[in-house]
């Protein structure tokens, strides 16, 4: 049966930003994965750099090109904001950035300041709880807070309401702190205190403002018109910015469909426009009003709904050349509201505000995901007189559309300027031998382009600077087959990320050895973890025997703890402890009861699923050629060896047919190493097993094969 | 194609092929950020709607919320208010947010079962998880549920007293069977764990993927049905 879920008309004001919450980034929630890499074409999930990549979030170009158009300029995180040793600290995420720029809250203390003006009245605010949102909840009711409770009260204490009057209406605004929405207990204002004109003005603002929050906003709109012209300034005033957003309020709720959603489709534009006019002429009389950063704000919101963006550009040019301290939203928020409502909505050739249009440059200079072409150098051109009072951004974005769109890198670099002489570089001088850098890289100019990366370290000005540089050289190096560069006691590579990213993924036994003895705290852990991981794994028994003097007894938590694991296969099979383990292949390497254990070692803890055991991709650090001898273990060829080996007992031999057709288990997929094994071959082990061992614990224990 | 898709639909549970997700067959949805409402809602008796997002860029690097999805307003399907956590550090001004926006929705005569969270929490975390949800649980009002999205590998490989901590602690588990707008291609790996779990689930799955139920599944005592995570058609 079918019901059509209904939902009435007055309903509260949608979210501005959350509607079309964050199209910059992916609309999923995959866990994010650094890539370890500089030239990079696609945005990721929550890879950024900090130079005006085209891969960068677009959120993060805009807070870039503010640095660089002179309306904000940039507060790079602290060097050592994560204690997570195996994450890079470039590429970075969305939040990185943000949380080193979280701007001091407003000053002033709404709750101390009602108490002052209640004490005469012999009022109390704490019996009225006032309501709690969360940042960017979209509703009307937000404004019903202290700080609008004690404006109304204070401005009765300016005008001359008799003082018994003043104290119910006071008692009565504050009751109102918690409507939003239907309320039970509509409110009652007693004839009583309508007996002086100003009180009675009063009263019907507490009316009005009832109705507001309610969401009647009829009635609001109606309330609020009778204090126009009223005596009492700060009656005349709000009244007159609250028409506005009861008008603003009336174009939401008509275009809201059953589920709560604005339809923008359905926005009414003559009533947009009315509200539209009615905030400007607010602005008009109270051109330093105490709602003026509101009205900009609701403003916007009109424009965005009306879709006028050139109106909406410029009042967000407008609200960028605004002091903080006159920002009624954090920058953050403004930047993300200008990407999700303008950004988003707004096509290169409509573009015409610098800031708008370098961000959508970048953009179209990505890898596009399907046969869309990228940004040309011809339609870059036209936009140059747009950038008539940026040249040097301007530049910037032709360099990039060369390396990027034109795949041209010596046409980028001979279009580059030259490394300064002296940091610390701004945002666009980064930017730019950022670019040439990867130029040299695309070139092949391998060493051209390391003394390049080499040089720009020490002009860097801040941490993310100063950690992509390590990374590009990083890279370099490593790609160079200099890896004992980046470990030399005058490596300018210091950052701990970096360097363990690579003796993880790379580094030979004797550097691993070696860095390990320098190493303490959770690098020395990692450190650890895998020269252990790969002695056991790439078959040097013995030493893991003798490096495990290191191991000590690591916390069960520890991911060392896997080192010490004391032979339990969940009842499966019998097994020695890891350490006796060892030493029994150490001792011969292919002893069938050993081997199987190993296979139940890395089968019981998950370890095909160890960080080390999946390879960073090539064009990322740590991506090339390892340089730690041996053949990785695979559980399926250990058991291959011992169906294979006649010599192996027959209980050996029946576990390692077991254990093999497991593999399969339930899906079909190889879950014990990559090899693909025909079902036949799978079938064969089956047999092989209730053939030869019919009377075995793993012939009886397996039923099927997969 | 046609007949082909008709007989995809029509193979049994269990059969040799997995399903389309059909969302008109079924009536619990979630309405995630940036998907539009269809008219498959009408049918709808659960919806879980996404009403915001906690990251760690709060002051100190702790949880910030911020807002998501429609204000409160009436809706004749029960709601779970779904939250997507990026970090399980709580200031002790988030849950009354969460709690207040349960209110905002019943006083428009919403029915409000409770708060789902979605948290990416990999087998290896589930303990301190569980200790979260537990901490939780104990600031909710006993009107307010708790919920939980579930990855795929919990039952298998999550250490049963774990899953029967979290099992104190909640209402529901709503296992996952998708990654993005796919289903997950190997998770006939994972779904016998999801036999080992001893608290009500629903299985999560996404419009237009495929689905084949594992033997048992209807039978399960602790089953609950199936939630469709709706998406907006392709163009």
């Amino acid at each position: 049966m079918r019901h059509t879920l209904s939902r009435g008309h007055a309903l509260l004001v949608t979210l501005l930003l959350g509607l079309a919450c964050q199209p910059a980034s992916a609309s999923f929630d995959f866990g994010c994965r650094n890539e370890w890499k500089l030239d990079a074409e696609q945005q990721g999930l929550c890879n950024n750099w900090p130079f005006l990549s085209p891969a960068n979030d677009s959120r993060i170009n805009i807070r870039l090109l503010l640095d660089v158009l002179g309306a904000a300029p940039l507060t790079a995180p602290p060097g050592e904001a994560s204690d997570d040793v195996l994450a890079a600290r470039v590429p970075f995420d969305l939040s990185t950035l943000h949380a080193a720029e979280t701007e001091t809250p407003a000053t002033g203390d709404p709750a101390a300041e009602l108490a002052l003006l209640l004490e005469p009245l012999g009022l109390s605010s704490t019996e009225f709880a006032p309501q709690v949102f969360a940042r960017d909840e979209g509703t009307r009711c937000r404004s019903n807070d202290l700080s609008n409770a004690t404006a109304f009260i204070a401005a009765m204490a300016q005008s001359d309401v008799p003082t018994d009057a003043r104290r119910r209406l006071a008692h009565l605004r504050l009751s109102l702190l918690t409507t939003c929405g239907p309320s039970a207990a509509p409110l009652q204002v007693p004839q009583a205190l309508r007996a002086s004109p100003v009180g009675a003005a009063f009263a019907d603002y507490l009316l009005a403002a009832e109705a507001f929050y309610a969401g009647d906003l009829q009635r609001a709109e109606a309330g609020f018109a009778l204090l126009h012209a009223a005596e009492q300034p700060w009656l005349r005033e709000t009244s007159r910015y609250l028409s506005g957003r009861v008008l603003l309020n009336q174009v939401v709720a008509a275009a809201i469909d059953d589920y709560g959603y604005l339809e923008r489709e359905q926005v009414d534009s003559a009533a947009a426009d009315a509200a539209i006019a009615t905030l400007q002429q607010y602005l008009t009389d109270y051109p330093a009003g105490r709602y003026a950063a509101s009205a900009r704000g609701l403003l916007r919101k009109l424009y965005w709904l009306k879709g006028d963006r050139p109106a909406l550009a410029a009042e967000f040019a407008w609200q960028w050349q605004q002091p903080a301290a006159q920002r009624h939203r954090s920058l953050q928020q403004l930047i993300d509201e200008f990407d999700g409502k303008l950004l988003f909505d707004t096509s290169l050739e409509q573009a015409q505000d610098p800031l708008l249009l370098a961000t959508l440059d970048l953009m179209a200079l990505r890898k596009p995901w399907d046969q869309r072409e990228r940004l040309s150098a011809a339609e870059l051109q036209q936009q140059q007189t747009l950038f008539s009072a940026q040249p040097r951004l301007f530049g910037y974005l032709q360099a990039a559309q060369l390396l990027y769109a034109a795949q041209a890198p010596q046409a980028a670099l001979d279009s580059l300027p030259p490394l300064p002489a002296e940091g610390p570089l701004d945002t666009l001088a980064f930017s730019e031998q950022s670019l040439r850098g990867l130029a040299l890289e695309r070139l092949g100019e391998q060493a051209q382009a390391r003394a390049h990366w080499r040089a720009l370290l020490p002009l860097t000005r801040d941490t993310l600077q100063r950690e992509q540089v390590q990374l590009a050289l990083a890279l370099n190096l490593e790609r160079g087959g200099l890896l004992e560069e980046v470990f030399a006691s005058d490596s300018p590579i210091d950052s701990t990320p970096i360097r363990l990213q690579l003796l993880r993924f790379i580094a030979g036994p004797e550097l691993l050895r070696s860095q390990l003895q320098q190493s303490h705290g959770p690098a020395r852990e990692a450190l650890l973890y895998a020269l252990l991981y790969k002695d056991l794994l790439r078959g040097h028994y013995a030493a893991f025997v003798r490096d495990s003097a290191a191991l000590g007894q690591p916390a069960s938590d520890s991911p060392l703890a896997v080192f010490r694991w004391n032979g339990d296969t969940r009842g499966a099979y019998a097994c020695p402890d890891l350490q006796q383990l060892a030493a029994r292949l150490a001792a011969d390497p292919q002893q069938a009861h050993a081997l199987l254990c190993l296979g139940d070692w890395v089968r019981t803890l998950d370890l095909r699923y160890s960080p080390l055991a999946q390879r960073p991709p090539a064009d990322e650090l740590g991506g090339t050629a390892e340089l730690f001898p041996g053949t990785p273990f695979s559980r399926l060829q250990a058991y291959q060896a011992v169906i294979g080996n006649p010599q192996a007992a027959a209980e050996d031999r029946a576990y390692a047919l077991y254990r093999a057709v497991y593999c399969f288990a339930p899906g079909g997929n190889n879950d014990c190493d990559t090899q693909d094994i025909d079902p036949a071959q799978r079938k064969a082990w089956f047999h092989q097993l209730k053939r030869e061992y019919p009377h075995s614990h793993w012939a009886e224990s397996l039923r099927y094969y997969w | 194609m046609r007949l082909l898709l008709w007989l995809l639909l029509t193979l049994p549970w269990g059969g040799l092929g997995a399903a389309t997700v059909n969302a008109e067959d079924h009536h619990a949805f979630w309405l995630w950020a940036g998907v539009r409402p269809q008219p498959v809602l009408a049918q709808a008796q659960t919806l879980y709607l996404l009403q915001g997002q906690i990251d760690p860029a709060g002051r100190d690097g702790r949880g910030l919320l911020r807002a998501q999805g429609p204000a409160a307003g009436p809706l004749q399907a029960e709601l779970w208010l779904v939250y997507r956590a990026h970090t399980l550090d709580w200031p002790d001004s988030l849950v009354p947010q969460l709690l207040a926006r349960v209110e905002r929705w019943r006083r428009h005569g919403t029915r409000v079962r409770g708060i789902q969270i979605d948290f990416d929490a990999g087998t290896r975390h589930l303990a301190r998880y569980a200790s979260f949800l537990e901490a939780l649980r104990q600031r909710l009002p006993a009107d307010c549920g708790l919920s939980i999205t579930g990855l795929l590998d919990w039952g298998s490989n999550g250490d049963p007293q774990v899953l029967n901590r979290l099992a104190d602690s909640l209402d529901e588990v709503v296992v996952q069977t998708y990654q993005g707008r796919h289903s997950i291609g190997d998770r006939q790996r994972y779904l016998p764990g999801i036999a080992r779990l001893r608290l009500p689930f629903r299985i999560g799955l996404v419009q237009h993927g495929d689905w084949q139920a594992p033997a048992g599944l209807e039978q399960n005592p602790w089953f609950r049905g199936y939630v469709v995570f709706l998406l907006n058609p392709r163009h």
